[in-house]
């Protein structure tokens, strides 16, 4: 019994896995069972057999939308990625920039997506959806990889930049040798966020598109919709949750290998 | 290079610190001489202004009176180190890196630095931890990585601010006679802060007590090179009692 308590308390590796895993699994045989049963319509609530089975046989099809979703979600984190470190770094050289720029940016960030999607649709032009959906996308990416950096920059000791005047440091030195890699963990655990961000851009940009575009998951979520094809639906979300879990799972994977040799504690906490 | 006394020492006149905001001087009428090879200590009591004339002598400040010159070697810019109190190493860096940062700062590649960067690292005894990065470091290996960076350019002025404050005495004395032996063979000009009467008896040529932003005294430390057994000494225990009681404001001429 404490044997128990105690893994629970440390969980290693394969119970963390087993756990979720089991849970999940019980989750759908009640789910099946209780579809079967008739409690619920099958044209609601499809059963998990239907869902695999419709994943099964449309797998071309709906891996190819996850690819699409996929491209334009790494494409938007790295437009993102590189405008929202470029801008953190114009910031933090240019006050005058900073007190000028800041709020708008802000704007665009409490400014829900779904509600300027429209604008970049008209501006970029119907016959562009996929520019569009990128750009709005990537808008959502940045701020965090911009807010964090910023925030990277200016933690950086004071010690060590005396250490740098003292030996004369060019301003182009003191920003690649000590204030970037000194905010890498902020602007890793930025890019954490906009890749999550990126996936949400690209969805709901594509839901507002509509058609016109590469078809991505949210166009097989709201075509299966229009058909009350639910077990499409639920197959689009599953690969949507995993491509979302893949990402995240990829971004710390990258955040792990960048910082290891740091001390633990130059991980940033997500907030 | 060793047993050469660099070219370059420091000289401040009449210089005077108030900072921005603030209704006081923090330091006055300071005038102070820093001749090349020489070892000068600060001392004095928390809060004194002894880093804020470290800083103006680093001229990482400026002063509001008066003037700091650096001397000799007219036909180049000093070159000047700094070791602050806490040995502030770029975490991602190796120690080797660390220490050849100074030299890149100057546009040397890694090739050309290399053989500095390693008499620099067996100098302070670090010769087998190349490779460790800062967060795998003790306190005190921590502050050698911090000495050996501000050695490795073989500096004309080196500026230090209670680089040992933080440390346990075993270590602190450890690296006291390093720095000694150090200071023998490259006798770069050195102001050391220090709140500690002992070390600053044990390390100096020159002690200069500071006390509420000015020079109180002067004390000239004639030891001479080799203090190997020197914490042993009568004449060590006569002197630290001396500067002791000169800091308490008893003593008189009278020995
Ligand atoms: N940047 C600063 N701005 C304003 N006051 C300062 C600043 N740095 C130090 N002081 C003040 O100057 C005095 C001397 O400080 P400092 O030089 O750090 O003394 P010490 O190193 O001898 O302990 C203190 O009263 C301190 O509060
Ligand atoms: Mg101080």
């Amino acid at each position: 019994m404490s044997d128990w308590s105690y893994l629970l308390a440390r969980p290693p590796l394969w119970l963390r896995t087993a756990l979720p895993t089991a849970f999940f699994a019980i989750l759908l045989a009640i789910w099946e069972a209780v579809v079967r049963l008739g409690h619920v319509s099958p044209l609601i609530l499809p059963t998990p057999s239907a869902v695999a089975s419709d994943l099964w046989l449309h797998a071309g099809t709906l891996l190819w939308s996850t690819w699409n979703t996929f491209v334009v979600t790494v494409e938007a984190f790295a437009i993102g990625s590189v405008a929202g470190i470029v801008l953190a770094i114009l910031f933090s050289r240019s006050r005058l920039l900073d007190l000028s720029v800041s709020p708008l940016m802000v704007l665009t960030q409490v400014t829900p997506t779904v509600a300027i999607a429209p604008l970049v649709l008209v501006w970029v032009g119907v016959d562009n959806v996929n520019a569009a959906i990128l750009i709005l996308a990537a808008i959502i990416a940045f701020f965090p990889v911009t807010a964090n950096t910023m925030m990277g920059l200016k933690s950086v000791s004071h010690d060590l930049h005396d250490l740098f005047t003292v030996r004369r440091a060019s301003s182009w030195q003191r920003l690649v040798l000590l204030e970037l890699p000194a905010a890498m963990p902020y602007t890793l655990s930025g890019m954490k966020l906009a890749g999550g961000l990126a996936l949400v851009g690209a969805v709901v940009a594509e839901f507002v598109a509509g058609s016109g575009t590469d078809a991505g998951l949210a166009w097989r979520i709201s075509e299966a919709a229009n058909r009350l094809n639910t077990p499409r639906m639920f197959a689009s979300l599953f690969l949507l949750g995993l491509l979302g879990v893949g990402i995240s799972g990829l971004l710390s994977l990258v955040q792990y290998l960048c910082l290891r040799r740091w001390h633990e504690a130059a991980i940033v906490r997500d907030r | 290079m060793p047993d050469t006394i660099h070219g370059a020492g420091i000289v401040a006149r009449g210089v005077g610190k108030r900072y921005a905001g603030r209704s006081v001087d923090t330091l006055s009428d300071i005038d102070l001489d820093v001749p090349a090879g020489a070892f000068v200590t600060l001392l004095g009591p928390s809060g004194c202004g002894k880093s804020t004339l470290l800083r103006l002598l680093a001229r990482l400040n400026r002063p509001t009176r008066g003037r700091i010159d650096y001397t000799g070697r007219a036909e180049h810019v000093p070159d000047c180190a700094l070791v602050p109190q806490e040995p502030t190493l770029l975490p991602w860096k190796s120690v080797f890196d660390n220490v050849y940062l100074p030299l890149k700062l100057r546009g040397q590649s890694k090739g050309a630095a290399r053989d500095a960067v390693f008499e620099s690292l067996c100098a302070t005894g670090l010769q087998d931890r190349a490779d460790a990065y800062p967060r795998e470091l003790s306190g005190g290996m921590k502050m050698r990585v911090s000495i050996a960076r501000a050695l490795v350019t073989d500096p004309d002025v080196l500026l230090m601010d209670e680089p040992f404050a933080a440390l346990d005495e075993l270590t602190r004395h450890r690296l006291n006679d390093d720095l000694r032996a150090l200071y023998e063979r490259r006798r770069p000009a050195v102001v050391f802060v220090t709140h500690s009467v002992e070390e600053a008896v044990f390390l100096s040529t020159t002690i200069v007590a500071l006390r509420d932003g000015r020079i109180d005294w002067q004390l000239p430390v004639d030891f001479g090179p080799d203090r190997t057994d020197l914490r042993e000494r009568k004449d060590y225990a006569r002197v630290r009692a001396e500067v002791s009681a000169r800091l308490r404001g008893a003593w008189t001429d009278r020995s």
